[in-house]
């Protein structure tokens, strides 16, 4: 009994040891600068520590984005009816031109997103463009400023690892919840 | 871990050997394949390496950027063949300083020029160095396809030998396959919706009726090529060369 109580008491002392080193494969190496929709400066990595679904859109989108959003929106309504694990939504801007913090909050708001489960998250050229590299996702901004690019919704673990890419089209998201199921219950 | 003060210290010792750039002036260029009805593209002023990274200048980096060793760098980054070639983390093969580096990811080849205080250049820009102007545009196309024709695995020549351009940028082709910064941009464009059929066309028959000109066939493979690629992907024949803005 007393080992037990000195080992929950460590349990307790972990997250104050350094973190464990990234997975080799881990997204959350990408250095790049990103800034959420209040203006706060949000590197990568300090989404680790739970899930992520996330997706590159654009607010000025009007084709697969709003549909893409739809989806999460619908995963994430279904996943905590279910689930009190934590999950994080990520909306990554393919647009370093027009997606200020202030239009990403407004978009936000606009679709009645919960900010609580969600970020939105703007960067420059490079950073967008090796996020885009690391996904697979492939675009192509034109001279008039019209994106054209290819559809995805990314599950990453815990620490970043890409688990599941659902590229085509699926309203009800069910892919990505039938392996956010079994993410979260693998104990990362 | 002395052995590595030593290399890092005759490293510095050595001259900073900086790559040669071209200034190339702006202009326009129909791009092949990728924009819609074959709309000139204007490509401003900029700086293009003359030649590919070689080997040497790549080991450079890594004896100061420890982080793009072979054996340290994230798979994220670069998958298992990274350097493959190198005998170990600051061993290029031997007696081959100035062939292009290859066996290089798109990541890496980034951080390199980022390095530099440069960058990779944009599809367009690589590829408006190419057109030259139009100068020996047969000439250049002929040593395309002799190019094309060799076999894999044949032993790359030193970026010495390589012969500039009318804008001094020497080996865009004959030696490697060179990544570009929106090198996946060609699957992205909007025109491809109208190419051929969704699941077998983009990279058969059916994408070549975008092409602006049919029997252009060297452009096609090289738009092709980079579209197969993923970011984190090395080959035994693709490097890279910077670009970077004129100076104010």
């Amino acid at each position: 009994m007393k080992h037990l109580v000195i080992f929950c008491a460590l349990l307790f002392a972990l997250p104050a040891l350094p973190e464990t080193p990234l997975p080799s494969d881990s997204l959350y190496h990408l250095g790049g600068h990103w800034t959420d929709q209040d203006g706060h400066d949000t590197p990568l990595n300090t989404l680790r520590g739970q899930p992520v679904v996330l997706a590159m859109a654009y607010t000025r989108c009007k084709e697969m984005c709003p549909l893409t959003v739809q989806s999460m929106q619908r995963i994430e309504a279904d996943w905590f009816r279910r689930s009190s694990m934590p999950v994080r939504f990520a909306f990554f801007s393919f647009d370093w031109v027009s997606d200020t913090p202030a239009r990403l909050k407004d978009y936000a708001v606009n679709h009645r997103i919960e900010l609580e489960h969600w970020g939105f998250y703007q960067g420059r050229e490079p950073a967008v463009r090796e996020l885009a590299a690391a996904l697979g996702i492939s675009f192509l901004r034109d001279e008039a400023g019209e994106i054209s690019h290819s559809y995805a919704i990314t599950l990453l673990d815990a620490d970043g690892v890409l688990i599941y890419q659902q590229t085509g089209l699926q309203p009800d998201g069910s892919d990505i919840l039938a392996k956010l199921a079994t993410v979260s219950s693998s104990g990362k | 871990m002395i052995k590595e003060g030593l290399l890092l210290l005759s490293a510095a010792a050595l001259p900073c050997a900086a790559a040669d750039m071209a200034t190339l002036p702006g202009g326009n260029y129909s791009p092949f394949f990728v924009r819609k009805a074959a709309k000139p593209v204007a490509v401003a002023p900029f700086r293009l390496d003359t030649t590919p990274v070689t080997n040497e200048e790549f080991l450079n980096f890594v004896t100061t950027h420890p982080q793009w060793r072979k054996s340290a760098v994230p798979r994220i980054f670069a998958e298992p063949g990274y350097l493959a070639h190198w005998r170990d983390d600051l061993t290029p093969p031997g007696g081959r300083p100035h062939q292009p580096v290859t066996n290089i990811s798109w990541f890496a080849a980034g951080a390199y020029c980022a390095a530099q205080g440069k960058t990779l250049p944009s599809t367009d820009q690589w590829e408006y160095a190419l057109t030259d102007r139009g100068r020996d545009a047969g000439a250049v196309r002929k040593q395309i396809l002799a190019w094309y024709a060799v076999p894999n695995g044949a032993e790359l020549a030193s970026v010495d030998d390589a012969r500039p351009n009318g804008y001094g940028v020497a080996g865009l082709v004959g030696l490697v396959w060179e990544w570009t910064s929106d090198f996946s941009a060609a699957m992205a464009g909007p025109e491809l919706r109208n190419v051929g059929d969704k699941n077998g066309g983009l990279f058969c028959g059916g994408g070549s009726l975008g092409a602006k000109d049919a029997a252009d066939y060297a452009s096609f493979m090289r738009y092709s090529f980079r579209a197969s690629l993923k970011a984190s992907y090395v080959t035994a024949n693709l490097g890279f060369r910077c670009a970077s803005e004129l100076p104010r």
